[in-house]
């Protein structure tokens, strides 16, 4: 790394510190009514989404704003110009703030001094060295190794290697000719934003998925912040805040990419809020769940319609709670927040609002093409075909949609409850990953059982609570946003889509276990939860039979040589993607991801072709690559399916692709194959020395 | 006091709970197997590396395998014998042999091309030995099964390809690294290019290499690699020129400029199979052609062999390689 390419990222690292700083702050000033150890938790959670919310919004608006004001070679999405930004914004932000800046500090200060003396109990201890822990790994998982989901390798990463090659966010990047991968035109990508602000910290994939897990961080100081504003002592209160954050499923996307993290939490986040603000709104706060709001929305489209049910909620909760005089009462207040939350929405989306209309000509693609969305027949629910069925179509909900929901409660097991490991590999590099994904032990006994005693005995004396409200506000928010994920969508294995239910039910469900032990937990019960902690941390630990055994060996490799592209060794189209030089042009003939394609530091430059792309020899000569990988599939009786037409190309490794400038790369499995028959193949009779 | 009704809920509650932890403790043995293989994973005092006398046998000479084990730089390692014969001597093999069958390449689709790989897997199987062998499959990929048993004494027999023992030497790595609690650091450096070329008889690269002068390009612009740190001469042999050439560090069309002229032949390290396949195409003919890639994809590795067609000279690695057989 050169001292210039060192500068830079130093000053990248201080500029987002500074940035973080004036996010805190902001956050701090928001919450300020609150006491202490309440307003230092807020802080720490509602900063992040204050700094996040900045981050992108900046990157937003210097990646794709120049090109569509006609800076065409404005190209400021760079490391330097984003750093400049934050340090401006940074400024702007803590200036009218800078009061608050001691305040937090002496706080800060204050607070540690407060909690050091406490971890002397040994149940602080534990439970503060759990969290710990399953942060720990998760960072470490994060650092250790490279990306590896199917969804990020298709549309999650692949823009942002495009975004940082190119400096600039087009309005339409391309892909190869599949439905998954043009999701990169189409998904809100919020979270790719951030992945591109990891990546910046050493212009290598080390930390791209950093995000996840300050955004745990967030999650559990909110979690914390909510069993403190239930009552519940602050030793049970770690203990509970330890078991939600070593729930499997989080701890698995604690180092994934996936946009599920980037909605939800921030979604929870807000619910949190909201829930806690039931009794008595507070102005500062309910402004302040805009910019949750707004990176939610940012980071998928779903968002769309949950969040507006859940404002929706809050204020139904409201009159239900104060009668229809507070609409005049609170009126102003609700527009107020309503406003924010649109304007940060407006800020931190407004890209792939137009860029859908641009490319798909409507906001939200399922709707009208009448495919997963109010489409799948109930043949495909009892054969677990997602795809969708033919007499599909937009509309209302309908009887099919009763259909899809009697499907997933029958799945409702398999959703929280998969036992069995991974038995052949298949989803090895799924989110859904068998055995480490679900809602843990926690969520499954104590969790869901005590959810449902609170609900069912909510009028009984010993769940009274004045504070209980609040969990009912939250009840209803998750089954709400269940039921709409229900009744629309049907895959079985997709529970990652309700990662809010263990946010939500645990607490809910942990709160009535406390309430209906009056708050003094036995041995057993604290046993059964430690004991479940301490499973659900070994179960996330990856082992040779869980995962690829090379997941290990990429680990232990060089960082300039962790690509993702070992993964996909076995794979015959990308079988030596990681052999081709870092500084190469190469076009990628796939049907499905190209992002193994590029190497850990982004300098290597993919093509992705379609095979009618390849039979364009022309149009191959002028992407001036100079490399050209693509597959010679294999049939399924094992023998060697035909070359493409136009290049007749060897299924030897290497070839010259006639009439251009480029080598191409035939990853073939041939498993019979036979010399002499290539030997009659045109390519050895191609001219080798190439006069370009 | 908790009421009646609560308890029954804390039962139920317990009940689901000792029903998760039971269905899922599966999940524990993964780890503990993970931390602590079973002794049959291969943990040996002492390795014998049996090679036939082919291509694939005759490429992997002694100091090509220390060189990989060496590549694993803290790994335990274990006492080594090299026993080179074709066909394999299966007395070499005792009754308390731990024997880890190595079959690379396509041996396993043409079995029929193969008899002798086939001999030996059957008489390992059938044979005297076969009671002591405990058969898994522990890989199961094309061009590579390893069945293994579990004693005492590791044999390696080593068959086909560099590419075969690449792999295997990879799982034998993990083996010890979990066994001995060890630092493993594993590249993905394969068997040494330099040796493919070392085949004195039918079927490899010395019918096309005979009288032609072999030029070694190395990337400098990768990570500090310089001819000597990676492939050097000394390595390759006397009669290989390296040179290093900063065209080459750019781009491939310029490497394709800096290697052109007739008779071009890029090499690249890594798959044996590849260069199996090459070699019989190779043979009998005096086709230009080239073949590009690493030396095992490693970025710290990464070099690129020209092979220019010239008169003159001779690999002089043969004997090299017959000289330090043991």
């Amino acid at each position: 790394m050169t001292n210039q390419t060192l500068t830079l990222h130093a000053g990248y690292l201080a500029a987002n510190l500074l940035l973080a700083l004036a996010s805190l702050t902001v956050a701090y000033a928001g919450f300020r009514e609150e006491r202490r150890t309440a307003r230092l938790l807020a802080t720490i959670e509602y900063g992040t989404w204050v700094f996040f919310s900045v981050v992108i919004g900046v990157f937003m608006a210097l990646g794709a704003l120049p090109p569509l004001v006609g800076w065409n070679e404005a190209r400021l999405l760079r490391v330097d110009v984003a750093a400049w930004c934050f340090a401006a914004v940074a400024m702007i932000l803590i200036v009218p703030a800078r009061r608050q800046l001691g305040g937090l500090c002496v706080d800060g200060v204050q607070g540690i001094r407060a909690w050091w003396p406490r971890l002397a109990d040994a149940r602080i201890a534990l439970s503060a060295l759990a969290i710990a822990a399953c942060l720990g790994v998760g960072a470490y998982k994060i650092v250790a190794y490279p990306p590896h989901l199917w969804d990020v390798m298709t549309y999650h990463l692949t823009p942002v290697a495009e975004w940082h090659q190119r400096a600039e966010m087009p309005v339409s990047l391309p892909h190869v000719d599949n439905y998954q991968q043009s999701a990169i035109n189409r998904a809100f990508l919020g979270g790719s934003l951030l992945n591109l602000w990891g990546f910046w910290f050493f212009s290598n994939l080390v930390v791209v998925e950093l995000y996840p897990l300050i955004y745990t961080v967030a999650i559990t100081a909110g979690l914390l912040r909510l069993f403190r504003f239930l009552r519940i002592r602050r030793e049970t209160a770690l203990l509970f805040t330890a078991v939600v954050v070593s729930t499997p499923i989080v701890l698995l996307h604690l180092h994934a990419c996936k946009n599920y993290t980037a909605y939800i939490y921030p979604w929870t986040s807000a619910a949190f809020l909201l829930a806690q603000n039931l009794k008595t709104p507070r102005r500062r706060q309910l402004l302040m769940v805009a910019f949750p709001f707004g990176v939610a929305w940012s980071s998928k489209v779903v968002s769309s319609f949950v969040l507006p049910v859940m404002f929706a909620l809050f204020v139904a909760a409201r009159i239900r709670l104060e009668g229809r005089s507070i609409v005049r009462r609170e009126g102003r207040l609700w527009l107020a927040a309503a406003t924010a939350c649109l304007v940060a929405v407006t800020a931190l989306s407004w890209f792939w609002v137009y860029r859908n209309y641009r490319n798909e000509g409507t906001y939200f693609s399922r709707l009208t093409r009448g495919k997963e969305a109010f489409a799948l027949t109930w043949g495909d629910v009892r054969q677990r075909n997602f795809v969708p069925g033919a007499e599909g179509r937009p509309g209302l909900p309908g009887y099919r949609n009763l259909k899809i929901l009697a499907a997933n409660v029958v799945d409702y097991r398999r959703r929280v409850w998969d036992r069995c490991p991974n038995p052949d590999g298949r989803l090895r590099y799924s989110v859904d990953g068998f055995g480490m994904s679900n809602f843990g032990a926690v969520y499954f006994s104590f969790g869901q059982v005590f959810f449902l005693a609170l609900l069912l005995w909510y009028r009984k004396r010993r769940l009274h609570s004045p504070r209980r409200r609040a969990l009912v506000f939250l009840s209803a928010v998750a089954g709400v946003s269940l039921l709409m994920h229900w009744v629309v969508y049907y895959n079985p294995w997709s529970y990652r889509s309700h990662m809010f239910l263990p946010l939500i039910v645990l607490p809910a469900g942990l709160y009535a276990l406390y309430l209906s032990f009056a708050g003094r937990l036995p041995g057993f019960v604290q046993g059964a939860l430690c004991l479940a902690i301490a499973f659900h941390l070994a179960a996330c630990v990856y082992t040779d039979e869980t995962e690829d055994p090379r997941r290990f060996q990429i680990a232990s490799l060089p960082l300039a040589n962790r690509t993702v592209a070992h993964y996909f060794r076995e794979w015959p189209e990308t079988e030596r993607v990681d052999l081709a030089p870092s500084a190469a042009t190469v076009g990628a003939c796939t049907r499905y991801h190209v992002f193994p394609w590029y190497d850990p530091t982004f300098r290597r430059h993919v093509v992705p072709l379609t095979r009618e792309q390849l039979g364009d020899r022309r149009a191959v000569d002028e992407a001036r690559l100079d490399l050209l990988y693509f597959n010679r599939v294999l049939k399924a009786d094992g023998r060697p399916a035909p070359s493409p037409d136009p290049l007749r190309l060897s299924p030897l490794h290497f070839g010259h692709v006639p009439g251009t400038t480029c080598l191409a790369v035939v990853n073939s499995r041939c498993r019979d194959y036979s010399p002499a028959a290539d030997a009659e193949e045109d390519w050895a009779d191609a001219p080798l020395a190439n006069s370009d | 006091m908790i009421t009646h009704s609560f308890r029954l809920v804390t039962a139920a509650s317990l009940v689901l709970f000792a029903l998760y932890l039971g269905t899922h403790v599966q999940m524990l043995g993964h780890v503990w197997r993970s931390a602590f293989p079973p002794v049959d994973y291969a943990i040996a005092e002492e390795v014998v590396v049996a090679m036939g006398e082919g291509a694939a046998g005759g490429a992997m000479t002694p100091e090509a395998f220390d060189r990989v084990a060496a590549d694993t730089a803290n790994l335990y390692y274990p006492r080594t014998n090299y026993v080179q014969t074709d066909p394999l001597p299966l007395d070499v093999f005792s009754q308390e042999d731990q024997v880890l069958l190595l079959e690379g390449g396509e041996s396993l689709g043409r079995p029929w091309e193969r008899p002798v790989v086939c001999l030996a897997q059957t008489r390992l199987h059938s044979g005297r030995s076969a009671a002591r062998l405990e058969t898994r499959l522990l890989v199961d990929e094309p061009g590579l099964k390893i069945l293994h048993a579990a004693d005492r004494r590791l044999v390696l027999v080593f068959y086909e390809s560099p590419r075969a023992f690449e792999k295997a030497w990879t799982y034998l790595s993990w083996c010890w690294f979990h066994r001995q609690h060890d630092d493993l650091r594993y590249t993905f450096e394969p068997a040494p290019v330099a040796c493919m070329f070392d085949d004195g008889r039918g079927g490899g690269l010395a019918p096309f290499l005979s009288g032609k002068t072999v030029t070694l390009y190395v990337h400098e612009s990768l990570d500090g690699c310089s001819p000597e740190t990676c492939y050097g001469s000394a390595r390759v042999g006397p009669r290989l020129a390296v040179a290093s050439d900063s065209a080459l560090a750019a781009r491939l069309p310029k490497l394709r400029l800096a290697s052109s002229g007739d008779g071009v032949l890029i090499l690249a390290g890594g798959a044996g199979e590849q260069v199996g396949r090459f070699t019989h195409y190779l043979y009998g003919t005096d086709k230009s052609m080239f073949l590009l890639g690493t030396f095992g994809g490693s970025e710290r590795a990464r070099a690129y062999l020209v092979v220019r067609s010239a008169q003159g000279g001779s690999l002089a690695c043969h004997e090299d390689r017959r000289r330090n057989r043991r």
